[in-house]
């Protein structure tokens, strides 16, 4: 006899069963867990950060029974960024919390996507203005206008670019890998001794460096003693200093030892091409390093920049997380404690940087053990914060919509010099002028 | 026998019914009674037709009209999402004539059409009419004709990118089995809009086939064997009898690719080239996108969508004859 009818058979009547089956939501609802009244954060972050983040927020949904974290993806390329926080605010459906790049710092602080966190850095609790490193708490700090002085953005890292090599690359051609003495002389002779080619076809690079990117170019211009922009806050591309920034580089794309964004973009970027073999260094931070160690098969490790006229200098930034307008009406406190444990040692911090993916913002975790000693490769990680040391961002000035331009203006120019043989001044001339133009229209509205 | 008044049959239940009802069931209904079966059918035919189209109509108001007739007013706006949109007439359209890009991704569009169609439609007639001589295996070959139907666009073009790669791609390993030395097709401004038709159209083919084999197939084998019987070779039965059968099928095949052509080439040319080498390969559609989203110049941008839009609408009514001309519906 089934266990029902014996239940129906033991003189229990039809109505107590059905009572008893009616009093069973009230008994899970007078026992309910915590989670039942939990507070929720919700939080819009970068697509790939995704791997990154999860184990981040399930460990402070375990510190903090109750608490639910609620994660939606936002782009990770810009306009597609900008267009889908600019279209959430307009519908009121903007995150508690979210992600957002240096270049759209102004842009989305103007617009109000994100709001001054003066408010939680000064609300008493460990994590304030000085907890993190200057220049890159300096990328979201307003330096003009009607927000100026607003702080509009936590940065998430500390990002510096170096140079990702393979070492079986090296040892396979007998050469001693990258160190602090490499000057970019020795970068491109290296280089062309690594290169290897199939007829007129370059089968494998000795570099992939994204030659568009303004953590490359910047760099470049102010270790030769100029700066990217004018007084009036226009492009200087013609400078001696710009022109041979971007002809030293285009040069050894012309020579076929340097792939640039034209080359990599059948390799799925820099990244791509270094993990496929296809390139032996590359030029990246430490984000990149979760996926370089997934994908590679070959040993690597990484080093600094090589120096330019005797002078070091290398791109920088990082990404940010701020709170947005609805996330400090409707959930402040339950923000700040998040971004408090977020930042904190024993909390985010370790199990953000265990991921291998980030260099702590705080300066105090500049030699913190949670992220030096993890096992490489990388082996030398000292060299992600010495090169802040020589660290160069991108002029915060420039406003979101000029950047795009800008980066279209520079890829033109690249594909005319490398493709069609075209004068890299006089392309660079061209460019310069559109970007102005672009600058100038922008900095009259 | 009685005739009946309204041979349509939805239309003779109402009479149907009142002949039932009346006692004398073999009787004609009155004029009266007449009138009032008009006006049901007529009512009970309005709403059937508003269940059935309705639907549609409202979806189609909501999602294409009304986007449509939005993107027409805002070009007559300044507005980059942030700021209040500021109105400034035909300022948007002025500047069209001016911009070179927009200037040259007119004509690239234009490139591409002519690259895209031509090729998609003679193909697709002549393979129709291999698929249709039913050849031994011809069942194997219409399933891969059909492959790039299930495939993305997105997936295509990544696939595509690897085929062209000078490097390992199999397209220049095939030309080199032959002695033919391969290019950087998608790095050479003057091989990139070509290796993207070719893309296109093999994503176009399969429609148009399909629409073709259909097409054949309606050709009634009278005509064909009275051909024969007078001696018509295949040239001449091709010629008088295929291809008069298949015009109406025809310019819905050109509309159908010039359709897909201007609007799905964007994901094919996004992940390719991205509008590259030196804008070779920046359609419209590409450029628009760029105004719109890199640049938050949404009023521009869609002076550019109107500019986009005219041009559809005329190639539509171009291949669109009138019906007269044509006899017979596709």
């Amino acid at each position: 006899m089934t266990t029902v009818r014996k239940i129906l058979h033991s003189g229990t009547s039809r109505r107590t069963i059905l009572a008893g089956l009616a009093a069973i939501p009230l008994g899970f609802a007078a026992g309910r867990p915590a989670f039942a009244q939990s507070q929720t954060l919700t939080i819009g972050i970068l697509d790939f950060l995704e791997l990154s983040l999860k184990p981040v927020f399930e460990a402070y949904q375990a510190a903090r029974p109750g608490t639910l974290i609620e994660y939606s993806m936002l782009p990770s390329t810009g306009a597609e960024l900008r267009q889908t926080l600019l279209t959430r605010r307009i519908s009121g459906t903007l995150p508690d919390i979210t992600y957002l790049a240096d270049i759209f710092s102004t842009q989305f602080a103007e617009a109000g996507i994100t709001t001054d966190m003066r408010a939680f850095l000064t609300s008493g609790g460990p994590i304030n203005e000085g907890s993190f490193a200057a220049p890159f708490l300096g990328q979201y700090l307003m330096a003009g206008g009607d927000l100026q002085g607003g702080i509009f953005g936590l940065p998430y890292g500390a990002d510096t670019v170096v140079i990702f090599y393979n070492k079986t690359h090296f040892d396979a051609a007998g050469l001693p890998y990258p160190d602090d003495t490499w000057t970019f002389e020795k970068q491109a002779e290296v280089m062309r001794a690594l290169t290897v080619k199939d007829g007129a076809v370059t089968t494998r690079y000795g570099a992939a460096i994204n030659v568009p990117w303004h953590a490359t170019y910047v760099p470049g211009i102010e270790a030769r003693g100029d700066t990217l922009l004018n007084d009036e806050g226009l492009y200087k591309l013609t400078t001696p200093a710009a022109i041979e920034t971007f002809t030293s580089l285009w040069n050894l794309v012309n020579e076929g030892v340097l792939a640039s964004e034209t080359q990599l973009r059948q390799q799925g970027g820099t990244l791509g091409a270094f993990t496929s073999g296809t390139a032996s260094m590359f030029q990246g931070v430490r984000a990149h390093v979760p996926s370089v160690r997934a994908a590679m098969t070959d040993d690597w490790d990484v080093a600094l920049v090589p120096t330019i006229n005797g002078v070091r200098k290398t791109g920088m930034g990082s990404i940010a997380q701020a709170i947005t307008p609805s996330g400090q009406a409707n959930n402040p406190e339950l923000a700040y404690d998040f971004l408090n444990w977020f930042y904190s040692e024993d909390g985010g911090m370790k199990v953000l940087t265990a991921t291998y993916g980030v260099v702590p913002p705080v300066t105090e975790l500049f030699d913190s053990p949670i992220w030096l000693d993890l096992p490489g490769p990388p082996y030398d990680n000292r060299v992600f914060s010495e090169s802040i040391t020589f660290g160069t961002m991108n002029p915060t000035q420039i406003p979101a919509s000029v950047q795009s331009v800008v980066d279209s203006q520079l890829r033109v120019a690249e594909e005319a010099v490398t493709l069609t043989g075209a004068d890299i001044a006089t392309s660079l001339a061209e460019a310069e002028a559109i970007i102005n133009e672009a600058m100038a229209l922008e900095l009259a509205q | 026998m009685q005739r009946h008044p309204f041979p349509d049959r939805a239309a003779a239940l109402p009479i149907a019914a009142i002949q039932t009802a009346r006692p004398d069931a073999a009787s004609a209904p009155s004029a009266l009674e007449i009138k009032q079966a008009r006006k049901a059918v007529s009512a009970f035919s309005l709403l059937w037709t508003l269940i059935f189209v309705g639907p549609n109509a409202v979806l189609f108001t909501i999602f294409i009209v009304g986007p449509i007739l939005a993107a027409f007013g805002l070009s007559l706006f300044q507005w980059d999402l942030i700021t209040a949109p500021q109105f400034i007439g035909l300022d948007n359209f002025a500047f069209i004539l001016q911009d070179s890009r927009a200037i040259n991704s007119i004509w690239r569009t234009g490139y591409l059409l002519v690259a895209g169609v031509i090729p998609t439609v003679i193909l697709a007639f002549l393979l129709a009419n291999l698929i249709n001589t039913r050849f031994p295996g011809y069942s194997v070959f219409r399933t891969f004709y059909l492959l790039p139907i299930v495939i993305s666009f997105v997936a295509s073009a990544v696939l595509w990118r690897f085929i062209y790669d000078p490097r390992v791609g199999a397209l220049n390993a095939i030309l080199g089995y032959f002695g033919v030395e391969g290019q950087n097709w998608l790095q050479d401004t003057f091989w990139a809009m070509p290796a993207v038709s070719l893309v296109i159209i093999w994503m176009r083919l399969p429609l148009a086939i399909i629409l073709y084999l259909a097409a054949l197939q309606q050709i009634s084998p009278q005509q064909l064997e009275a051909a024969e019987i007078d001696g018509a070779t295949t040239w001449q039965k091709l010629r008088h009898v295929i291809l008069p059968n298949v015009k109406p099928v025809t310019f819905l095949v050109v509309v159908i690719t010039v359709n897909g052509i201007i609007f799905e080439s964007f994901d094919v040319i996004r992940v390719m080239t991205g509008g590259g080498p030196l804008r070779s390969t920046e359609v419209l559609i590409i450029y628009i996108y760029e105004m719109a989203f890199g640049q938050l110049r949404l009023g521009y941008a869609s002076a550019l969508a109107t500019v986009l839009f005219v041009i559809v609408a005329a190639l539509a009514l171009l291949f669109t004859p009138p019906r007269r001309r044509i006899g017979a519906r596709p």
